[in-house]
């Protein structure tokens, strides 16, 4: 499966499209993990508790994306986007959508 | 097959290409029938996804976190840091009961069937955050993002 941020693949016609596909999650850290953040938050720097939570978010989301358009019998996806937005406090909610396309 | 028997490589090669997404499509539904009998070879396939998840991401790691995860991992770094914890839980558990005392004492405003009423709500959230929190543990190894870091 080619998963493409460009609406274009170089190299490969286009055969059909196949329509909208999209994956999302919504992601928490653990309470400790949130303890943690608000201790390193006081202090600054980078809160590598949540830039997990927003990595995994972000894979659980592109992969939903991925087996949704393999469901479709897609070659690809192109025109690849994310979106996210805030539901809770320490929550990540990312979704991933695009375009399934079948190739030549 | 049963869902104690071990795994075949059959098996094994059939999970590794599911996690891949390389399996094909005529083949998918069949194997994911599977995968909800058998708990083995759905524990296999969580694994595979992990792994896959894992390779796709895998980066350097910052110097930064190498040098914190470092000093936080010293044995007197973790020490203190339990020693933080306990004396936070003692405090906490110092707090309730003195709550319970005020609540309950007969100098308090609040009449006792609200003191008691709102005692048990603590302990109808206590009961279902713990509830949550041993489902999550028992699920937790089939979740294949759980060790991505960035």
């Amino acid at each position: 499966m080619i998963i493409a941020t460009t609406d274009a693949l170089p190299g490969r016609e286009i055969r059909s499209t196949l329509g909208l596909v999209r994956g999302v999650s919504v992601r928490a850290a653990h309470a400790l993990a949130d303890f943690d953040a608000l201790l390193k938050n006081a202090a600054g720097g980078e809160l590598p508790e949540y830039t997990a939570v927003f990595a995994q978010a972000r894979e659980q989301a592109l992969d939903r994306m991925i087996e949704q358009a393999r469901h479709a019998g897609a070659d690809a996806v192109v025109g690849v986007r994310f979106a996210t937005s805030e539901i809770a406090k320490g929550a990540a909610e990312v979704l991933a959508y695009g375009t399934a396309v079948k190739l030549a | 097959m049963s869902a104690l028997q071990p795994l075949s490589e059959a098996d094994l090669m059939q999970a590794m290409r599911h996690a891949d997404g390389e399996l094909p499509a005529s083949e998918v539904a069949e194997f994911e029938a599977r995968i909800a009998r058998e708990p083995l070879l759905a524990a296999e396939v969580a694994a595979q996804r992990r792994l896959a998840v894992m390779a796709r991401n895998w980066s350097p790691r910052d110097a930064a976190l190498e040098a914190w995860e470092a000093r936080e991992s010293s044995t007197l770094a973790r020490v203190l840091r339990l020693v933080g914890i306990v004396v936070l839980c003692a405090g906490v558990v110092v707090l309730l009961g003195f709550m319970h005392f005020v609540l309950t004492s007969e100098y308090s405003r609040v009449p006792l069937w609200m003191a008691y009423v709102f005692e048990v709500a603590l302990v109808g959230f206590v009961y279902l955050l713990w509830r949550a929190v041993r489902a999550r543990l028992a699920t937790r190894h089939l979740d294949p993002y759980r060790d991505l870091e960035r």
